[in-house]
């Protein structure tokens, strides 16, 4: 298995080559044990078959009544036994053997009568025959066989019988020394390693350069794709055409997948430059939008600085926006040292169209403040200029009042708006009674109800938009007018209006939870100050 | 938003059920677009299976009556639960939308 994997690891290239180069060495060394083996095997029936012609043919290489001659150690003269000798030879020279030679048997002796060997005199005596001579008497058949002999050495042997005319049996012998056998295999091993090795060495030339070739297109390309990475796919860095020069007319498949590679390579790099360029578009959306709702903020009024009013009145507004750009507002400012204008809203629907509106609407409402000093009129007037060609039917909830420091008293307008909470300096919570008008900027002419209330020394007045009643909880729960005048009725008479608007805020957020913020959230709280409290 | 839409004498009714919110108030506004287009210019919205109108449903309403108005009919609200209803009064479309309390008293109000 890790053999395996460490396979798997490995280049194509050498993927192709290693089997490659398993199975040539494989087939190379078994192509060469096969044929050594018939080789040697065809030696040695070569060498016999040369030893048995060469015992045949003997006889016949002597005159014709040579063997009714051999019968005793004087019966042939000296000239003749070495010419017969040297005729012997030669033949055995031409055949290639070591010894040719005829026995007779004399009294359990071995002599011999004809030899091959020019130092083996007529009658020389066979002192120690080798098994074979015994072996041979049996049947007289020809005996081939690899003996022992005590003076010769190992030899490879053929013996066999011979008769005279009369019927007497002769031994005659052909031997090689097994060296010389084990010689010739040697040479046939050599031979056959050789021929063996160079096939081997030509078959990994050939399969190196095969996988060379064949894995070049795909080394290219990974090479290629390498460099388009680190190039951050740019469409400078180009295929080179020569991995398909027929384009996709071709069945190769390295060029196959280069053309398609590089058809890839085209439209990525307009991909990518597409993307960049709604990458940039949104970027620019978004920079936009950011910017969009800071000018919004700026709409909003500051800090209230109470000295205006002679420091009667505390006044605290805020506004938690939700994800998406909302549409509430809220605005306050003195309309001289004695009247206090403070309105908040709410636009319809969400994101930036409501953005929008509310912007429109936040201005007029401050204009038209300026302008009448009398909340009635003041919605009449931004209800109608909003509602100038309003196809989208947007509008905007919005309670405004104007407060005389000096009398406590609230003269108010409420265009649609959630009617304010009223908690007195006993912590009794009410919702201030209004009369229902319409929204504002949803209709032309329409008219709205002027109101007044009484904010006695120490009262609260709390306006707030739907975002905070409407909050819901992960139980999908709302918050309700409920918790909140629970809430405003357990603050103490002493909060501030930034502490009561704090602890409602935060109270919302418990009550809400990890449950996302859908709406606005945003107050504004209203306190007049008991005598004793006044600074100024 | 789950919308049913039936026919009764020429005006054809909407049931509603879920959320009017700003996610269900563009569903309502585009199925009534629909019926206007096909030549419907009375429209009766039940609502008692509408448990929640937010501010964004209220401007659908009011896109509705207007295009109603413009093809010389009318629409009429009917069934809105107490919740509901508080929005349509503390908004003051109550002034502007015909509230009925039920299919019956809503069919008289647009004849």
């Amino acid at each position: 298995m890790k053999w395996l994997a460490w396979y798997r690891r490995q280049p194509v290239r050498r993927k192709i080559f290693i089997p490659f180069f398993a199975i040539t060495l494989l087939s190379s060394t078994l192509f060469t044990i096969y044929g050594f083996i018939q080789n040697v095997k065809a030696i040695e029936n070569e060498i016999d078959k040369r030893l048995l012609i060469a015992a045949l043919t003997m006889p016949q290489l002597l005159p014709a009544d040579y063997f009714d001659r051999v019968q005793t150690p004087d019966s042939i003269p000296e000239p003749e036994h070495w010419a017969n000798t040297r005729r012997l030879d030669t033949f055995l020279r031409n055949v290639g053997g070591t010894y040719l030679y005829a026995l007779n048997r004399v009294s359990n002796r071995y002599y011999f009568v004809a030899s091959a060997a020019t130092d083996t005199v007529y009658w020389a005596e066979y002192t120690n025959p080798a098994p074979n001579v015994y072996e041979v008497q049996k049947t007289w058949e020809p005996n081939i066989s690899t003996t022992p002999d005590p003076d010769y050495g190992l030899l490879r042997s053929v013996v066999m019988g011979h008769k005279d005319s009369a019927g007497r049996r002769f031994i005659v012998g052909a031997d090689i020394h097994a060296y010389e056998v084990e010689a010739l295999k040697r040479r046939a091993f050599l031979n056959f390693f050789m021929m063996g090795f160079a096939s081997f060495l030509l078959a990994v030339v050939f399969s190196y350069v095969a996988s060379t070739t064949i894995t070049q297109p795909l080394t290219r390309l990974s090479n290629f794709t390498r460099r388009l990475v680190e190039g951050g796919f740019s469409a400078d860095i180009r295929l080179d055409a020569g991995l398909f020069p027929d384009g996709n007319q071709t069945k190769a498949e390295t060029a196959i997948l280069a053309y398609d590679f590089d058809r890839m390579q085209a439209n990525l790099a307009e991909h990518i430059d597409q993307l960049k360029q709604t990458q940039s578009a949104r970027e620019r959306a978004e920079s936009e939008l950011r910017i969009a709702g800071q000018i919004q903020e700026t709409f909003l009024p500051g800090p209230f600085a109470p000295a205006e009013l002679g420091g009667r009145v505390q006044l605290q507004a805020a506004m938690k926006t939700a994800k998406q750009a909302g549409g509430d507002l809220f605005d306050y400012f003195a309309l001289d040292d004695a009247h206090l204008f403070f309105a908040i809203g709410d636009v319809s629907g969400k994101g930036m169209p409501a953005a929008m509106f509310m912007s429109a609407a936040v201005v007029l409402l401050r204009s038209a403040a300026k302008l009448w000093r009398d909340p009635a009129e003041i919605l009449r007037r931004v209800n109608d200029d909003l509602a100038l060609r309003n196809e989208s039917c947007t509008f905007v909830t919005l309670f405004a009042g104007i407060l005389d420091v000096r009398t406590g008293e609230v003269v108010f307008a409420n265009g649609g708006h959630n009617p304010p909470r009223l908690r007195n300096a006993a912590g009794a919570v009410a919702a201030v009674p209004t009369k229902t008008n319409m929204v504002v900027g949803a209709l032309e002419g329409q008219t709205y109800a002027r109101e007044t209330l009484a904010l006695r020394p120490g009262d609260v007045l709390v306006l707030y938009t739907d975002g905070v009643t409407e909050a819901f909880n992960e139980a999908d729960q709302l918050y309700g007018e409920d918790r909140l005048d629970r809430r405003l009725g357990a603050l103490p008479a002493d909060a501030t209006a930034a502490e009561i608007l704090r602890s409602v805020v935060a109270d919302v957020a418990a009550f809400a939870g990890a449950r996302e913020q859908s709406d606005d959230i945003t107050m504004l709280v209203l306190r007049s100050l008991p005598p004793a409290q006044i600074t100024t | 938003m789950e919308l049913t839409v039936d026919k009764q004498n020429q005006v054809s009714i909407v049931a509603a059920s879920g959320k009017l919110d700003a996610a269900g108030a563009p569903t309502l506004e585009a199925r009534c677009k629909a019926l206007i287009q096909e030549g419907a210019n009375r429209l009766l919205l039940d609502f008692a299976k509408v448990e929640y109108v937010s501010s964004a449903g209220l401007r659908s309403l009011l896109v509705l009556a207007k295009a109603v108005k413009s093809a010389g009919g009318g629409l009429a609200l009917c069934g809105l639960v107490p919740a509901v209803r508080d929005v349509m009064t503390i908004s003051g479309f109550d002034n502007i939308l015909p509230l009925a309390a039920d299919r019956a008293a809503a069919l008289d109000l647009l004849k």
